[in-house]
């Protein structure tokens, strides 16, 4: 058993405060041996003292199973015995206060993982390397046998140890809580920290702190049996910033957190950096411990507290700020990608430093150039960017600029529609003055001829050119009606239901020369196809799309006049194609414009569509052009179904 | 009859003398509301064709300016049908309307001369 490994213990001393070590029996003790190993140590010697019970692993599972001994536990590892079984492990985390002594051979942490909370739920424990000799083993077990409660600080034993020691032990207690405390990750990590250290004064509660959370909201953070709570404060603590004990306001205000009294109280008010309020608090956290120490071991404690109050108050204070810290850069990055328009950060040589949500979904694969312009265009949306200078830095320049891209398209194309509107409209206006400037004079024209075909002889050349005369002018007439009622609206003409087919139907017959040449397929719906128009008016538009449709064609084709109704939009639809060579992409925006016509100079004015469209808009449909598979144009006009319930 | 015709426009002017003066009636004319007036107050024509709108006076306007009860049958012609219908010709006073263009005017003459001939 002699080998030369180095001797490493934790002596760790911890108080369960709920089960205590008094239930020990006091006669000597029992001490239950378990270990796998063959080869290991004796517990002979001191077989005098007390009851020894030996089990193996797996046995001893089955023993604690059954039982609950109030016993010292030794527990031995070394190399030739197997990993302690995890449920053993666990059988013996359910234990509480009893003592253990673990001897193993392999002092490093991998192999003692799974030991800590062990230890920790101890009330005496202590790791023990394999002994270099008996004696040391035999003292060691010893003080486990001869250890007595008592409410001072770890570590020591009053009767064996000198002041120097006490003095190294209480160094290096306060050096593991520093150490521990400075490295918690959590707030509930300080509070167990805290607990874990001062757990060797008995007759303490486990503390309670009073703090403002990031939502400056009063909580009250307590430790209910292993368990960190947290339960919402009315009010504010009390302001007093003496360290006190049984403080009736303190009392007072914990007795309505918790709906219980209070009754020795110590409170330690603390001093962080981190402020919370305006204005700030002068005491911005305070923390309680309800005890029912004496008064001598009272002042053992505040003097023990009071060397731990800064390292305390430093992690505190990491630990609350870094929550501030974390809750606004949450509720920033939610605010920044909750905003609907692309928004950037730039520095100051034009890099992006940061991008919200909506950036990256629109704005991701632009070309950066475009990003500099105050006004862009990306895949079909047109973007106005709104530039400020910020200061993200500390000196009075601006550091960084920062670009909001709005989408103007809506507008944008709202503010083109309402353009054309107006133009149209002062179109239609400028038409009908100059339509009836020209009615005047025409009449003159017409009347004049007339007068002087009576003049004539009935069959000179003079006679039937003064005729052709007249009737240019009657055309030059229809012509202005035509160009009137556009611009003027025909408003007084009256709407009646009227089925489409019937319009059809009349129009037809005004345009059997031309249509003469083409195969006509006529495609009328037998369903009721009633529509609320001005019939002459739409005769008209039907009337345009077909003469259109048959210039187009020019010297043969096929025409397809066809009429349905649609369920889904109740609307009356008419649809005429033709096998023309089709309307370019470009153009169809444009066809409708007044005076838009690819015709040659005298072939046509460009008035029949945007007319037509008028008329068809007047009436509540629509005009569309659709895509056709094959070549040639297929007009769709829409109306609502006259019916409609 | 002796008519007077106003109307700014010269060929409907002279288009309604030929057609009234073959049919053996004397023909007066204004191009204008003021010189219309004029004539009228001083002819006191039988029948009076009246143009609505007209630069200077409008037909309404003569109508007003001359004295009531009207002793001439007035006309009134007018490429406006939507404003001035047969209604409110007659609130003006006026007996006919017709509207412009003409579709020929030995209808509209006849017409004209028919129904003031009744009188």
């Amino acid at each position: 058993m002699t080998s030369n490994f180095r001797i490493r213990y934790e002596l760790r001393v911890t108080s369960n405060s709920i089960a205590g070590l008094t239930d020990l029996n006091d006669e000597g003790s029992n001490i239950f041996w378990i270990s796998s190993s063959q080869k290991g140590l004796e517990p002979e010697f001191f077989r005098d003292h007390s009851t020894v019970r030996m089990a193996s692993f797996k046995q001893a599972i089955g023993f604690l199973n059954k039982n609950n001994p109030k016993a010292i536990i030794v527990l031995i590892r070394d190399k030739f015995s197997e990993t302690i079984p995890k449920s053993l492990i666990q059988r013996l985390k359910e234990y509480s206060g009893y003592k253990m002594l673990i001897l193993s051979q392999d002092l490093d942490w991998e192999s003692l993982s799974g030991f800590e909370d062990l230890i920790n739920l101890c009330g005496f424990s202590k790791i023990l390397a394999w002994p270099k000799d008996n004696k040391v083993l035999r003292k060691s077990i010893e003080m486990i046998l001869t250890f007595k409660e008592s409410g001072e600080a770890p570590s020591s034993t009053k009767s064996s140890l000198s002041p120097e020691h006490l003095q190294l032990e209480k160094t290096k207690s306060l050096v593991h809580f520093v150490k521990a405390i400075s490295s918690a990750t959590r707030l509930d990590g300080v509070l167990r920290c805290l607990w874990q250290d001062a757990i060797s004064f008995k007759q303490l509660k486990a503390p309670m702190l009073a703090f403002a959370n990031t939502q400056n909201q009063f909580q009250l953070m307590y430790m209910q049996g292993s368990e960190i709570m947290t339960r919402a404060a009315a009010d504010v603590w009390s302001q007093n910033e003496s360290l006190r004990w049984n403080d009736p306001s303190d009392s007072q205000y914990l007795a309505n957190i918790f709906g219980r009294p209070f009754a020795q109280l110590l409170s330690v008010p603390l001093d962080l950096r981190r402020k919370s309020f305006s204005p700030p608090l002068k005491v911005s956290a305070l923390l309680f411990f309800e005890h029912s120490l004496s008064e001598s071991v009272l002042k053992d404690f505040i003097l023990y507290l009071q060397d731990r109050l800064q390292p305390l108050s430093i992690a505190l204070d990491r630990l609350l700020l870094e929550q501030d810290l974390i809750e606004s850069s949450f509720v920033w990055e939610k605010t920044f990608d909750g905003l609907k328009d692309p928004v950037a950060i730039f520095d100051i040589s034009g890099q992006i430093v940061r991008a919200n949500r909506a950036f990256s979904d629109h704005l991701s694969d632009i070309e950066p150039i475009k990003l500099k312009s105050l006004n862009f265009t990306h895949k079909n949306h047109i973007y106005d960017a709104h530039t400020y200078n910020i200061n993200l830095g500390s000196s009075s320049r601006p550091s960084n600029t920062i670009t909001r891209y709005v989408d103007i398209t809506f507008e944008h194309r709202l503010n083109q529609q309402m353009i054309q509107n107006e133009k149209m409209v002062a179109l239609g206006h400028l038409a009908g003055n100059i339509a009836h400037e020209l009615n005047n004079p025409l009449t003159g024209v017409r009347s004049l001829a007339q007068i002087l075909l009576t003049q004539v002889p009935k069959d000179s050349t003079l006679s039937s050119d003064l005729n052709e005369v007249e009737k240019a002018t009657e055309r030059c007439q229809q012509i202005i009606r035509n160009l009137l009622e556009f611009s003027s609206g025909g408003i007084e003409k009256k709407q009646e239901s009227i089925s489409l087919n019937e319009i059809v139907h009349r129009t037809l017959p005004l345009l059997k020369t031309l249509i003469s040449r083409y195969e006509v397929r006529l495609d009328l719906s037998p369903e009721n196809c009633d529509v609320f128009v001005e019939p002459h008016l739409m005769q008209q538009v039907v009337f345009n799309i077909i003469k259109n449709a048959c210039q187009a064609m020019g010297e043969k084709g096929i025409l397809h006049i066809q009429t349905e109704r649609s369920k889904l939009q109740q609307a009356i639809l008419l649809k005429i194609s033709d096998s023309g060579p089709g309307i370019p992409e470009q153009l169809k925006n444009q066809i409708f414009d007044f005076f838009f016509t690819t015709k040659d100079p005298g072939q046509g004015t460009g008035l029949g569509l945007s007319m037509s469209k008028s008329i068809v808009d007047r009436f509540g449909g629509q005009i569309t052009i659709a895509d056709q598979a094959q070549r040639g144009a297929l007009f769709i006009v829409s109306l609502p179904w006259a019916n409609e319930v | 009859m002796k008519f007077l015709v106003v109307d700014d426009e010269s060929l409907i002017r002279r288009s309604l003398r030929r057609a009234l003066e073959v049919k053996g009636h004397l023909v007066y004319e204004a191009s204008d509301g003021r010189s219309g007036l004029k004539i009228w107050k001083d002819i006191q024509p039988d029948v009076v064709i009246l143009d609505v709108l007209m630069p200077g006076l409008t037909g309404p306007q003569v109508l007003a300016e001359i004295d009531k009860p009207l002793k001439s049958k007035v006309v009134l012609i007018s490429a406006y049908t939507g404003e001035y219908n047969l209604e409110k010709a007659q609130d003006l006073g006026a007996d006919m309307f017709f509207p412009k263009p003409f579709n020929n005017i030995f209808e509209v003459v006849d017409l004209i001369i028919a129904s003031c001939q009744k009188a």
